[in-house]
């Protein structure tokens, strides 16, 4: 299981120096530009018509590979088609896979380790056996998997990137249920006799799964990239839908003749991505204290 | 110590025989959910062929015993390294990874000793710093982390190819041609590396040696490096199996950007085909030597720590 940015959201040192003018804001600039960044993508989705007027599938033959110019902020690619238009348009595709995808984990994964925490020590054993079976696969091979049984497409890709981080989850969940179930106010509860299931309706849920939304939100963007590559590798919605990874896909054959088929694709999938990064580490440290 | 060894050893062996049963039942599954009759798949014809014929190759591939059967037949199988045959060539799907393994282990070795030379820079460079360095050391990690690798590839291929030509567009030709796809596969593990190190750097700087090398005069960087970086090095190794793993993921994506050779192409090949045996073989083979990897970190941490050589 490769997954850096899940790794990597467990032990952050993030810079606690701010200046006066950064210190009046609610939020840090970093975040403030990356919640303004994902406003737009998410109208991008909703209304892709205020952004632009033209169509993302429609060739225009004589218009093919031009240059960025103001007509054509991004340039065409191969077909005459709007780079801009269709990564207007891809928004959605990337947005939806990512959410979808990374809920439909969180909740399979969450299930999965309160069983385990709350079935008792049998049930703690097996369901973690198997899901440290299943993260000695690499996510993108798992997916890879799923894909070659299943086929490619969009549903089909929400599908296998959720079977395939479903044991990240799994994993962090556990840990933070056990966590809390060792904790002070769990105790208490015990010695005041609340019931069992009780407790873990009341104490143990709430309180594993506010910390596992703050990593799912980290969650998102890497399931953003990985479905971007699956995309890329040919098994995304068919053409001429427009898919950032499948954009850079088709470009890649133009690359000799106009690089922008190859640049603002990416470019969108690496903003898109960093700004759900910087929100989540953000989201991370305001709730789980200053020092991590 | 060589009952430690022991202990991790046989620990590692059942945590190797568990994974190998669970890659199995899940490749047994892949193979019979997969849409389609497989012996239909195996001859490579669709719909053309007599009953007769249909369960003479059945019968020869096992196919016509019953499932529980079939499913006991091929773990045992895998247990014994045995990965079966591709549904398109017929070929043992050990022997079309091992052909191909050449070229992947190359790029992913280059990748490897490329990620760690980066994350040691900025490490070295940026950690505990304030300022533009520690400006420089977040930026940098965050867009490594948040770089999709395809997307890398090709903009090296239009500045170093296209643009200026120093490097081959593809191909499998010389060390020239594995420059543009190592560096794309190192990013990803880079940004990996980087957290760990920076975070074990700054660890590492606040301990008394370090105060003591300092007192005595030794430069900054020479303290940094050579008294910082052997304890920031610990963590990494323990991360050996996900790096691993990113390697022989991310190899997929770049040996498709770069078209080259190596068990990605063959992934890749076999995921278009349908050709699910080979599909599950070489996630197997990604599985055993994940473990295999972990064991040997396991055990290369008892040799370099000698504070877990102490009997429990």
């Amino acid at each position: 299981m490769t997954n850096p940015q899940l790794i990597a959201a467990q032990g952050l040192k993030t810079p606690e120096y701010q200046s006066k003018a950064a210190r009046r804001l609610p939020v840090p600039p970093t975040v403030a530009l990356s919640i303004i960044f994902l406003v737009l993508l998410a109208a991008a989705t909703l209304r892709p018509t205020l952004f632009t007027d033209r169509s993302p599938i429609s060739n225009q033959l004589d218009q093919s590979l031009q240059p960025p110019s103001a007509e054509h902020f991004f340039g065409t690619d191969r077909l005459g088609r709007d780079i801009f238009t269709r990564i207007i348009y891809g928004a959605e595709q990337s947005l939806t896979v990512g959410l979808f995808s990374t809920a439909i984990a969180v909740v399979i994964g969450a299930g999965i380790a309160l069983l385990a925490v709350l079935g008792g020590r049998y049930a703690d054993e097996v369901l973690m056996r198997f899901v440290d079976v299943l993260l000695a696969f690499p996510t993108i091979l798992m997916a890879l998997l799923v894909v070659a049984i299943a086929g490619g497409g969009t549903t089909n890709i929400i599908i296998a990137l959720a079977i395939a981080t479903v044991p990240t989850y799994a994993r962090l969940v556990r840990s933070k249920a056990l966590e809390v179930r060792r904790s002070a106010y769990v105790e208490a509860a015990t010695v005041l006799g609340v019931p069992r299931w009780k407790i873990a309706v009341q104490t143990v849920v709430p309180n594993s799964i506010g910390p596992l939304l703050v990593i799912a939100t980290i969650g998102v963007g890497t399931t953003i990239v990985d479905a971007a590559a699956l995309s890329f590798l040919g098994f995304g919605a068919p053409e001429p839908a427009p898919e950032w990874g499948a954009m850079l896909s088709q470009g890649q054959n133009d690359l000799a003749l106009g690089w922008w088929v190859g640049v603002f694709p990416g470019l969108f999938i690496t903003l898109t991505v960093i700004a759900v990064t910087v929100l989540g580490r953000w989201l991370q440290k305001k709730f789980e204290g200053r020092d991590s | 110590m060589q009952r430690t060894l022991l202990q991790i050893l046989r620990r590692r062996l059942i945590g190797a025989v568990a994974v190998l049963i669970g890659a199995a039942t899940l490749g047994f599954f892949a193979i019979h959910l997969t849409p389609g009759d497989p012996v239909l798949l195996l001859v490579g014809q669709e719909g053309a062929m007599s009953d007769e014929a249909r369960e003479q190759v059945a019968a020869r591939y096992g196919l016509d015993q019953p499932l529980v059967v079939q499913f006991f037949a091929y773990v045992l199988q895998v247990l014994t390294f045995n990965l079966g045959s591709s549904f398109r060539s017929g070929l043992p799907v050990s022997q079309m990874i091992s052909e191909r393994l050449a070229p992947t282990l190359e790029l992913a070795f280059a990748a490897l000793i490329l990620a760690f030379l980066i994350a040691f820079l900025v490490a070295v460079f940026t950690a505990n710093t304030r300022g533009w360095r520690k400006a420089i050391g977040s930026i940098t990690e965050l867009t490594a982390a948040s770089v999709p690798s395809f997307w890398i590839g090709i903009l090296l291929l239009i500045v170093f190819s296209f643009q200026l030509g120093w490097f081959p567009v593809f191909g499998n030709e010389g060390l020239r041609s594995l420059v543009l796809p190592a560096v794309t596969l190192a990013v990803p593990v880079a940004a990996l590396l980087i957290q760990v190190l920076r975070k074990g750097l700054e660890d590492a700087l606040d301990q008394p040696f370090v105060l003591a090398a300092r007192t005595r005069g030794a430069h900054e960087t020479y303290v940094r490096i050579a008294h910082g970086l052997r304890h920031a090095l610990l963590p990494a190794i323990t991360l050996g199996g996900t790096i691993f793993g990113g390697l022989i993921g991310g190899s997929v994506i770049v040996e498709s950007v770069f078209n080259r050779d190596g068990i990605g192409r063959v992934l890749l090949l076999a995921i278009e085909g349908r050709d699910i045996p080979v599909v599950v073989g070489v996630l197997l083979f990604a599985a055993l030597a994940f473990v295999v990897v972990n064991t040997i970190i396991d055990i290369a941490y008892v040799l370099i720590d000698p504070r877990l050589r102490v009997p429990a």
